[in-house]
């Protein structure tokens, strides 16, 4: 038989039982629907731990302060550690040869005001290494420079949502803006940067919004610091600089766990890790959905079996190979579960629409989990449709065309 | 010319429950010749059917050869039989069995389906046929929406569709009121007339008496032969 000739054969058989072939394909629609959802959140998750990892780079390490619960802060007191300090991000600089720029920060909530503008801000006072360290790029005017911090200048530099607010229509640089009750000149502003989604974990601060100051302007009693940002020079360094870091800081903390690492690359390969569970929970959803979805297929092309006898001996007796008989119904199985797949592609895409929307986690559909979801849908028509399909044509013609 | 089909010694034994076997023919041989007209008669439960399905290649025999166009049928493997079937056989039914689902024209094209004929032939060869036979008008009409008459006239269509030499017909005119049965009986006549060779089943004397030869089964064995009669 011509494949297009079998294919509208199988098709007529299916047809002629809209409901029930509509029915047993359901369970198909709902397993693919379910794997599909699930992959394509599977994959809108990796899509933005790549793309914050991108965006970020992998070759940037922090070392931030970290929260203290009350049993690390009893800790840290009973270690006596300091706490991260400037001298921890000079230490890191003299110890680690792989560093490229790195820059101590703090981080403030201010709000900033010009004339009748005022903005709320996230204060970063820093050093001048930080816009390698964070590959900043300034629209206009400088960033902050060594004798700014030496001299501890009240100047400051702008993030590009930040200037906008305030200088609405006017340059920016040279212009005075005051935090609290100090004046402080904008020396330059930023090129906006593409912003990651809120919330995730990788997000950084969002620059666009950050107004830099000389880190010396606001000196902390101790040195403290709320982040030491780095930068490593090449991203094969970067595991075992990070290695380095954590012990340097570690001695220096006196073993008291009062500081985080974060290493983007190491972030990657936890998410890998992560993921290789979740695929194993896709892929076991799938097996026992398919498997379900399947078995209804079996019922249904067995019941068609039974009912068509006749007609299968009728063929046969019009000159029907057992052959011709095995794939008239296979392919009945195969476009039941293949229009179930595609059903279920659907489904499955109008589901994770409906979570990135409801739920705001990114998802995407990737051409991958469309095929894998095919192949599988396929794989159940054949699998589970050959049994009946070998049914019909074992059976005796003439057996066939006495049964009523 | 060797004869178009011949039994040589066929049995037929079906396997029953608890080893207990059916023999539903006991060494029957025969010949058919190209262009005749054999009626096979007996009484039910004689063998007719099974005889007539050993013939068309639809059963094969316990012992025994069944030889079509002067070849061992039963050494044929299960796709040569069916094509076998496609090309020089059709089969004509009691209960006329077209497929319920299927209009007129499909169940007629459905035989074509297994002919290995291009589909651009399909409708005119089917139309054509349907058109002779006087049914062209219910070609999208299903079996159920058909009298008697214009069903099996259907499934007469479908039987000549590929242009089978030998007809094969079980009680065709069985479901049939007898002036229905005398058309349909009428239109196979014609097709002798034409040349085709037609085996039909019957138990009434009135059908049998129409025919060249008669062939008289009981018990699974050939117990009278018209075209042999007086030879030894």
């Amino acid at each position: 038989m011509k494949p297009r000739a079998l294919t509208r054969l199988a098709w007529r058989g299916l047809v002629q039982h809209k409901l029930r072939s509509t029915l047993s394909a359901l369970g198909i629609v709902f397993g693919v629907g379910a794997v599909i959802a699930m992959l394509s959140v599977g994959e809108g998750a990796r899509r933005e731990i790549l793309a914050e990892v991108g965006r970020l780079g992998v070759t940037r390490v922090s070392v931030r302060a970290g929260k203290l619960s009350k049993e690390t802060e009893h800790d840290a007191r009973a270690l006596q550690s300091p706490g991260l300090t400037i001298a921890d991000a000079r230490a890191i600089a003299e110890v680690c040869p792989t560093i490229a720029s790195l820059a101590p920060l703090r981080e403030l909530s201010e709000q900033i005001v010009r004339d009748e503008h005022r903005s709320e801000a996230t204060v970063v006072a820093t050093t001048p290494s930080y816009v390698r360290t964070e590959e900043l790029v300034l629209r206009e005017g400088r960033f902050l420079a060594d004798t700014d911090l030496r001299e501890a200048n009240r100047v400051i530099v702008l993030g590009h949502d930040l200037a906008a607010s305030l200088f609405p229509y006017e340059n920016a640089v040279g212009s005075r803006v005051r935090i609290e009750l100090d004046w402080y000149t904008v020396v330059g502003a930023l090129e906006p940067r593409e912003r990651s989604r809120r919330g995730s974990r990788l997000a950084g601060r969002n620059v666009n919004r950050v107004a830099f100051i000389p880190l010396s302007v606001i000196p902390a009693p101790t040195g403290r610091v709320d982040e030491i940002a780095i930068r490593i020079d090449e991203a094969e360094a970067v595991r075992d600089s990070a290695r380095l870091i954590e012990s340097v800081v570690s001695r220096r903390h006196r073993g008291a766990r009062d500081f985080e690492l974060v290493v983007p690359q190491e972030l990657i390969a936890s998410y890998e890790r992560a993921r290789f569970q979740f695929n194993v929970i896709v892929g076991a959803v799938a097996a026992i959905s398919l498997l379900v979805g399947g078995i209804g297929i079996m019922n249904i092309m067995l019941a068609n079996v039974t009912e068509r006898i006749r007609e299968v001996g009728v063929r046969r007796s019009l000159g029907a190979s057992r052959n011709d008989i095995v794939q008239q119904f296979l392919m009945e199985a195969l476009l039941l579960t293949g229009s179930g797949g595609l059903a279920g592609i659907a489904l499955g895409a109008i589901a994770s629409y409906a979570v990135s929307s409801y739920a705001d986690w990114p998802t995407a559909l990737s051409l991958r989990a469309v095929l894998a979801a095919m192949t599988l849908a396929a794989v159940t028509g054949i699998g589970f449709g050959i049994y009946p399909a070998l049914k019909a044509a074992q059976q005796n013609p003439v057996e066939a065309l006495r049964h009523e | 010319m060797t004869a178009l089909a011949r039994a040589v010694d066929v049995h037929r034994i079906y396997p029953r429950a608890g080893g207990i076997e059916l023999s539903a023919l006991g060494g029957v041989s025969l010949d058919i010749e190209r262009g005749s007209f054999v009626a096979i008669v007996g009484r039910s439960g004689s063998g007719k059917s099974t005889l007539m399905n050993l013939l068309g290649c639809l059963d094969q025999p316990t012992r025994g050869q069944i030889l079509l166009e002067g070849k061992d049928a039963g050494a044929l493997d299960d796709k040569a039989a069916s094509r076998l079937r496609s090309r020089l056989i059709g089969f004509l039914f009691q209960s006329f069995n077209l497929i319920p689902q299927m209009t007129v024209l499909e169940n007629v094209e459905t035989a074509l389906l297994y002919s290995g004929r291009p589909e651009s032939e399909w409708r005119e060869r089917s139309e054509r046929l349907l058109d002779r036979l006087g049914i062209l008008d219910r070609s999208s009409h299903r079996p159920t929406e058909l009298s008697g008459g214009e069903a099996q006239r259907a499934a007469l269509a479908r039987a000549l569709v590929n242009d089978p030499e030998l007809l094969l017909a079980d009680e065709p005119t069985g479901n049939l009121d007898s002036r229905t049965g005398e058309e349909v009986l009428a239109l196979l006549e014609g097709l002798v007339a034409e040349g085709r060779t037609l085996v039909l089943v019957t138990h009434d004397a009135s059908i049998a008496a129409r025919a060249d030869r008669v062939i008289e089964l009981s018990d699974g064995r050939l117990v009278r032969d018209s075209g042999t009669d007086g030879a030894p």
